[in-house]
């Protein structure tokens, strides 16, 4: 230590180094995607640095606030942005005086632009901060205030509207063709869903369908650009109207998937090469990768600069043809993160941060999509973000694909992480689709249903649903049955150190009672799982219902499972 | 310019003071900015509302500001 003191001390954090402070964010978990395509954290909690660390920097959706808490008793800080109107929100540690206090500062940027001008006399209005002294050491617990406020600033007004809270999806993706869809695939699943999934009204054509090109690359948000059609004429060869008639016509409604970055082998591509967007050096934000290649690849995928005029229009024409001419009434939006969140990208039109031009785009959906329509977003990896919009739904988490316990071990990580801070939801927190897949045992599936049931987040299938025997029909009808926007999942065992295995122990409540509790054994070999924590905030669990078969045993102490076995219960 | 702490027992935020407030000419260029002080109780917690001015830290070709 030394005498010296500066005569303009920075912000700090005071939080004695005796209480043990730890802090949370979900980046420290997700870790960065667009520049390193990696998402593979190891921890929930770290130490307060000593080094720079700066919250709100990585990309892709990430939670905008940060948790410290204390190590040896229930306290905690808890600090968010209010509002994601125009600026990012960054928070930023950097050491302090080794003892009682840590630096700290929050930063406000103009994502997208280099800086931003301000006229004379003008003052530009920053985005709102909340500050809460909380009597808990776990974050789950620490933003029920956060919210009450949140709530008062108009943030769920979109839930009244919200069709998903009663009407599913059926996505033509996970544990599917995937790219390989067909019109007759996606004509064969319709009166399976009429008949035996009686919550699914949508009907979500996703990636796949699109016009191949020339060099061997499928369209993506480029497939209305010039002549030559939308759709794969051998894949579809009724094209979009006579698809959406026939969805119709069975009571059902049409959804769309449109991937939000152009195929680099397009038309578009080749004629406006200054709709790209470009970073901070001038260099195209450009992809590489055999996604959307037909035969050959790999093909480069174009970020969109939305500050072009050009692209505007595109967008416009594009939205008044896919939900005005051809009727669809939803909309997954793939990709759609990259323009607004890759840090060095730089608009080339100035005056608008990266913040508007999403409220732009939301807008211009929003416009063209009918009122219970619905908007999904849809990023890489992203976690949660209560600042989502007028949006329905956002896709957290991996894409579950054809469906593995390894995912299914990496989704609920990614459940926990998203839910963490993001305790209530303007939108829902969709955790994917549901659906069989052959490699997953019985036991380990009924386990990633009781995850997907207690997330509360269910509200996608996949698959060809006329191969499933009926109790997988059952199950997954549960399922979707249990999806509920205004419940909170919780979980009772959170890893405090380097992660192994996902928490065991997982509630969700509503209006502060526990409705379901599951006990999932993520393990290869049978283990006992202590419910001491369950038994203190739900003390009558032993007697709730068993949602389905379990090779359970409940003890005074725990519940006994086998390898890969869960036990969910509800009230 | 106001300083602003928000403590209870041995734990809370410090000294959360902006750096500037900007007033300037024509072409004032914001890089990075700190937070408003226009702050109320809300929720159990403080709440920086939106109408808070924007607190410039760094300016570029600005003749003069207010801070």
């Amino acid at each position: 230590m030394s005498d010296i003191s500066s005569a303009y001390p920075p912000p700090v954090i005071q939080f004695p180094k005796a209480l043990e402070p730890f802090y949370f964010a979900t980046e420290n978990f997700r870790g960065d995607y667009f520049g390193t395509t990696t998402t593979r954290g190891e921890h929930y909690f770290r130490p307060l640095p000593h080094e720079m660390v700066t919250i709100g920097f990585t990309e892709d959706v990430y939670f905008p606030g940060v948790f410290i808490g204390s190590g040896v008793k229930p306290l905690g800080l808890f600090c968010a942005a209010g509002s994601h109107d125009v600026f990012e929100t960054m928070f930023r540690l950097y050491g302090g005086d080794g003892e009682k206090t840590w630096n700290f500062e929050i930063e406000h940027v103009p994502q997208g632009l280099e800086w931003v001008e301000v006229a004379p006399g003008e003052i530009i209005a920053s985005e709102a901060v909340y500050f809460e002294i909380v009597a808990t050491s776990d974050p789950q617990q620490a933003c029920d205030g956060y919210y009450r406020q949140l709530r008062r600033q108009g943030l769920f007004e979109r839930r009244k509207s919200n069709p998903l809270q009663r009407q599913r999806i059926w996505g033509s993706w996970n544990f599917g063709p995937m790219q390989h869809v067909t019109q007759e695939y996606v004509l064969r699943q319709l009166p399976v869903l009429k008949e035996r999934f009686p919550s699914v009204k949508f009907v979500q054509i996703d990636d796949g369908y699109e016009r191949p090109y020339p060099s061997g690359q499928r369209a993506q948000i480029d497939l209305l650009y010039g002549k030559g059609g939308s759709y794969d004429p051998v894949k579809f060869p009724g094209g979009p109207r006579e698809l959406v008639r026939q969805i119709k016509a069975h009571g059902l409604r049409p959804a769309t998937w449109l991937g939000f970055w152009a195929a680099g082998t397009s038309p578009m591509m080749q004629e406006h090469p200054d709709w790209v967007l470009r970073d901070d050096m001038g260099r195209p934000l450009v992809y590489r990768s055999h996604f959307a290649a037909v035969t050959g690849g790999p093909y480069d995928l174009c970020v969109l600069d939305l500050s072009m005029p050009g692209v505007q229009a595109y967008l416009e024409r594009l939205c008044a043809t896919v939900f005005g001419e051809w009727g669809f009434e939803g909309v997954k939006l793939d990709f759609y993160s990259f323009a607004f969140q890759i840090r060095r990208a730089r608009f080339g039109r100035g005056g608008r941060t990266a913040a508007q031009y999403l409220k732009w785009l939301e807008d211009l959906f929003r416009r063209h999509l009918p009122e219970d329509g619905f908007l999904g977003w849809c990023s890489a990896v992203g976690v949660g973000s209560p600042f989502q919009g007028q949006a329905d739904y956002f896709r957290y988490a991996e894409d579950i694909g054809s469906g593995s316990w390894e995912l299914a071990k990496r989704i609920a990580l990614w459940t926990l992480n998203t839910n963490m801070l993001l305790r209530e939801h303007p939108i829902v927190p969709n955790i994917d689709a549901i659906g069989w897949a052959p490699d997953f045992t019985m036991d380990q599936w009924l386990s990633f249903l009781a995850l997907c049931a207690i997330s509360g987040g269910t509200v996608e299938i996949g698959g060809d649903l006329g191969q499933l025997d009926d109790e997988k029909v059952l199950r997954m009808n549960q399922c979707l049955e249990m999806c509920d926007l205004s419940s909170r999942v919780r979980c009772l065992d959170v890893p405090g150190g380097k992660i192994g295995l996902p928490p065991a122990v997982w509630v969700s409540e509503k209006a502060g009672k526990v409705r379901m509790a599951a006990i999932i054994n993520w393990a290869d070999r049978a283990r006992m799982i202590g419910t001491a924590a369950l038994d203190q905030c739900c003390s009558d669990w032993r007697s709730m219902t068993k949602v389905w078969p379990s090779a359970a045993r409940v003890r005074a102490k725990g519940v006994e499972l086998p390898a890969y076995g869960s036990l969910l219960v509800r009230r | 310019m106001a300083r602003v702490e928000f403590l209870k027992d041995e734990v809370g935020w410090v000294n959360l003071r902006p750096y500037a407030v900007i007033s300037g000419p024509a072409g004032a260029r914001a890089h990075a900015y700190s937070i408003g002080v226009e702050q109320k109780r809300a929720g159990g917690g403080w709440w920086f509302g939106r109408g808070s001015r924007i607190m410039v830290r760094r300016l570029y070709g600005c003749g003069g500001f207010d801070g």
